[in-house]
Order: structure tokens, then sequence, then C-alpha cells
């Protein structure tokens, strides 16, 4: 007996010892790979409960071990907890999206402010009824009109900007260039009232980029109305930027200023794509804009403003119909006053907007189109590209394109995306995000789901599991030790 | 009289109580220190119901610890408090059961040790 008992004190004192080793190995991670899974049964100690509550239903049980919890608005966020400095990670959903057209996970990265967020697709719609063959990889797609290429491989060495190629999700590292571009100093006008926040894309070779904008403030509301027109090159950098100030109209009892004009002239610049942001708010009305580019195109919104209600504030308005060159998938167009009301010719269907401040959506079948505006005062939104005519329209996000929308022009899309999978009534996708650039806070990242149409449709997401595996380098075993030492002399 | 067996077996059952319970406290410390590396892998709650079920069975075959010298005695007892103060302190992060099961017990050996004490 007193052996039994000696084995058994040893056993009892050396478990603890054990289960510490055991932890601190797991901790430490030196297979490269941790995996941890939320199912909403009950809290996990690494992934955080979907908030914030009021966007959610309560977890709600389907089985005996089986639960989900509902979105009932979006975004909401989880946040998970890194044990060590970790690669990359991959994040596997379950879920059910019945309605939403883009179902997406973000993931909250280091940026100009605190809300930057790198999207991934769970479920693309669009993307999911293309009826092309496909080869897949572990992480890409590749869909094709005509079978032109075996493997992904011989098509990233091959293909060529003309052949009606579309990137999605994935970078290919491949500059934009429009071949055959004739740059030229003749200076074009597009005479068309906009109103507040726009980005656009531009295209230069050999060339200066110039432009010069006509604004007027409305003075509308109390306070002052700056303009910031920002240049950012192809890789997003900020590389220029000029402040108009207020007109020093302050009241919004004041009438409207007089013309004032920004000039943009910005020589040897690399050839290549520009966004420039025209960053404002709604008091701002850029009555004009004069320019040496061939190419401009507006990204996601376009609010027109030749109408009307604003003639208290600019005589001199021209308030004939504007027709836009669109290739967004999914069109939403919005007024603000009863003068907006109007019927728009969207290709050859036409959208009543009967109502003020409600957002009308509009699914294209064949893109591009035109879209015409009888009345103006129309707020047009939209995931795609806008110009005010087709010889001005080009679309440099072909290589990194925001969402698809099947068009003549394209013969190939290869996206880091695949379809979902349908696992038991639930469809089940992945992605894998590079933690580089992520933002660490407590040693937590923090992740947003997202369906950018779902507020408005009254859509409902349900999410069964969150799975997330952490991969950085597998450790040598001097690697291991000195880690160990270092986490003990850490504690002493 | 104790027979041998029964000894031996009060001394692994007050070991696997003083050791289940310091285990927690110095877990509960490492987690201070680095979230994560006890809680991402382990259920912490799993230790004090370790201590808490060896702590019942030891009074129970120990008749209130009559078996054990003082020393042993006052430092069970000691244990204990330390373990069920820390328990009510930072029950926050327990589970509700385990909080429940824990004042009950310890409203039941108070009022054992008081009747004990005043007999």
């Amino acid at each position: 007996m007193k052996f039994l008992y000696r084995i058994a004190r040893i056993l009892i004192y050396l478990t603890p010892i054990i289960i510490f080793a055991s932890l601190f190995y797991l901790d430490i991670c030196p297979s490269g790979v941790a995996t941890f899974t939320y199912t909403f049964k009950e809290d996990s100690p690494v992934i955080t409960r979907l908030f914030p509550e009021n966007r959610l239903s309560d977890p709600i049980q389907i089985s005996k071990d089986n639960y989900y919890q509902q979105i009932n608005q979006e975004p909401v966020y989880f946040e998970t907890r890194l044990s060590q400095k970790f690669d990359s990670a991959m994040i596997n959903i379950e879920f059910q999206n019945p309605e939403s057209s883009l179902f997406q996970l973000g993931l909250a990265t280091i940026g100009d402010d605190d809300w930057n967020y790198q999207f991934m697709p769970l479920d693309n719609k669009s993307v999911n009824d293309l009826n092309w063959s496909k080869i897949e990889t572990d992480n890409l797609t590749l869909w094709q009109r005509n079978d032109k290429y075996k493997t992904i491989d011989s098509f990233l060495k091959n293909f060529t900007n003309e052949e009606g190629v579309a990137i999605y999700n994935y970078d290919v590292k491949k500059e934009f260039k429009i071949s055959g571009y004739q740059s030229g100093d003749e200076i074009r006008s597009f005479d068309h009232t906009i109103r507040g926040y726009h980005n656009f894309y531009t295209y230069i070779e050999n060339e200066e980029l110039y432009f010069n904008f006509k604004v007027q403030d409305i003075n509308r509301k109390t306070g002052p109305d700056v303009l910031n027109v920002n240049v950012y090159d192809a890789e997003n950098n900020k590389i220029y930027t000029k402040r108009l100030d207020d007109d020093g109209y302050l009241s919004n009892l004041d009438p409207a200023s007089l013309p004032r004009y920004v000039t943009i002239s910005l020589g040897n610049l690399k050839d290549g794509v520009y966004r420039i942001e025209l960053d404002c708010e709604d008091e701002i009305f850029i009555r004009q804009i004069k320019t040496k580019q061939k190419y401009l195109t507006f990204i996601e919104r376009l609010y027109l403003a030749d109408n009307p209600e604003y003639s208290d504030g600019f005589v001199d308005m021209d308030f004939s119909p504007v027709s836009i060159y669109s290739s967004v998938s999914r069109i939403s167009l919005e007024t603000a006053h009863p003068a907006g009301l109007q019927e728009v010719l969207i290709g050859s269907s036409r959208l009543s907007i009967i109502e003020t401040h409600k957002k009308y959506y509009f699914d294209v079948n064949t893109s591009p189109l035109i879209i015409t505006s009888q009345k103006n005062d129309l707020k047009i939104y939209g995931n795609g590209l806008f110009a005010f005519d087709k010889d001005s329209y080009f679309n440099p996000e072909m290589f990194n394109l925001k969402n698809f929308q099947e068009s003549d022009n394209i013969n190939f899309l290869l996206a880091g995306y695949h379809e979902p999978k349908s696992v038991d009534g639930w469809l089940v996708n992945g992605q894998t995000f590079d933690l580089d650039k992520a933002q660490i806070n407590n040693r937590k990242l923090r992740w947003m789901l997202s369906s950018p149409e779902m507020n408005d449709l009254d859509g409902k997401i349900r999410i069964k599991s969150i799975k997330i595996t952490y991969f950085k380098e597998p450790m040598t075993w001097e690697e291991f030790w000195a880690k160990s030492i270092n986490f003990i002399k850490k504690f002493i | 009289m104790m027979s041998d067996n029964q000894k031996y077996l009060i001394k692994i059952i007050n070991d696997l109580f003083l050791v289940s319970a310091t285990t927690f406290f110095l877990f509960y410390g490492i987690e201070g220190i680095k979230t994560g590396l006890i809680s991402n892998y382990f259920d912490l709650n799993i230790l004090p119901i370790i201590s808490v079920a060896s702590f019942i069975i030891l009074i129970k075959i120990s008749k209130n610890f009559e078996s054990l010298d003082s020393s042993g005695k006052f430092l069970n007892q000691l244990v204990f408090v330390i373990l069920f103060s820390f328990l009510i302190f930072f029950g926050l992060h327990l589970s509700i059961l385990l909080k429940i099961f824990v004042i009950i017990l310890f409203f039941i050996i108070s009022i054992q040790f008081i009747i004990k004490t005043n007999k």
C-alpha cells in the first residue's frame, strides 16, 4: 500500500507540471498551426461573442449541440485572441444567407483612421451564378468563357489586358496599362454639377495630371465648408493634397458663394492610374470639371445636382437630363427633394422615384449601360464605376474588382474566392488573411461580418459557427528552447 | 482505530486537495500575466471543482480532520478559506453552478465547524 501511495503521490504532484508544460507547448505552437472554434453553444476563450447585441438575435438552438445566431442588422463584429505572432489567419464560417447578394468578412487593418477593414467575400451570388468552366486551386478560382488555359499558373503567366480579364479579391501584382493610349494637351470640360464627396479614377501616360474644378458653396447649413482635393497613386498612397477653405459665409442665411476654382497640375508622375478624391460635405457643389486627361470614371457614388431645387443659390444651372455610362451591377437611386421625384431610364427599363429619402434598387442584367436622369437631384450609388460618357469611361478596377457583374467584355475571371459548400443546409466558406497589416489591440484581431445591402433589404443572415486557424512558420527546436527560456526569464 | 489503507487514502486525498488548490492559484496568476496561456486550452473551473470535492471527501473520511495532526488540519482549513475567498472575489469568471455549489458547501462546513467547536 505504501508503494501505491508513493506512486499516487508522484502522479498528483507531476500532473500539474505536465498540464502546464502541455499548455505552454500549445501556446508557443511549435507546429505553426492553431485552431479554435466558436459554436454559439458556449463561450470560446479565443473567439468573442458577436457584437453589438442589438443587431443580433439571442443564440437559437437547432438540436442538442447545434446553435446559431441571427444577424438582423449589419455590420457585426467579433474579436479573436492571438496567443503568438502569426503570419496569417484562415476564418471558416458556417452560415445561411438567403437574401443578400454579397456577404463578406473584413479584418481591421492599420490605416489612416480606426475604421480600416480588408474585406473578402464569403458568399457572392453574382460569381456563384457564373455558368462558365472553372479551374480551382486552394485559394483561387479561374472562370473561363471559353476554355483556353489549362491551369491557373499558365493563365497568370500568359494573360494580357486585351483578353478581357477581370480579377476579383486577388492581387495579381500587374500594373494597369491601356494599350495604344494617346495623350494630348486638349482640355475637356464636364459641365454637369455634382454635389458633395466624390472619388474618381483617371489615367496618365507621358503627360501632366491636370484638373480644374469650379466650386460653389450653397451655404444651407451653418458652419465652415471645406474642400480637400486629394490625389492617390495606384498603390493608394496619397501623393498630393490641396485645400480650399470656407468661402467666409458661415450662416445658413448667407447666400451661395461665387464660383471659386481649384487647379491641380502635377508633372513628372509615373504613368498609370490615379485616384482623385473630392473630400467635402454636401454643401459643396462642383459646377464644372476641366481636365487634360482622357479618362474620368467616378467610383461608387455620383450625386447629380442640376435641378431647380438649387436655383435659389445657383442661377446658371442647366436643367437638361443627364446620361451616365455605368458598369454597376446593382444600382441604388435616391433623391432628397420633391423636385427630384422622377422616372429614371436604366438601359431600356424605367424606375420611378416616387418618394424622397428612400433608396430604390435596380439589378442590371447587362452591363455596361446608360442611366438617364430626367431631373437630376439624384444620388446614384453602386459597387462599380460611372462616367459622364462612354469615351471617358475606363475600368482600372478590372484587376481589382469590388464586385463582379457578367458582361460581354469579360472573358476570364480570376478570383480569390470559392463558391460556398453546402453542408446539411448550411453554407460553409473560408478566407485567409495576411496578418502583416492587421490592427492588433491587446493581442486581439477585430473582424467584421458585413452584407452591404442587408439593412435596406431587411435581410437576415444566420451564423452557426466561426472557426479560426492561425498559421506561422513551424518552429525549430533551437527556436523553441530560445522562446521557452525567454518566457521563464520574463516570469523571473 | 483507522487501518493503514484509510490513513494512506486520507493522505492521498489531502495531497490532491492541496495540489489542486495551489495549482489553481498558480494558473490563475499565470493567466493574469499572460491572458490565454491557460484559458485558451484549459478550463480553469476544473481545479476548484477538484479542490472542493477532495476537501469534502477529506472531511468525511478523516472525521472532520480528527485523523490529521493539528498542523495538517490548520493548513487544510487555511487553504480552503483562501480558496473560497478567492473564488468569491474572482467568482465573476467562474460558472454560476460552481459559484452556487461553493457557497452552499461553505455554509455547510461552517455550520459543522461551529457545532463541533461549541460541543
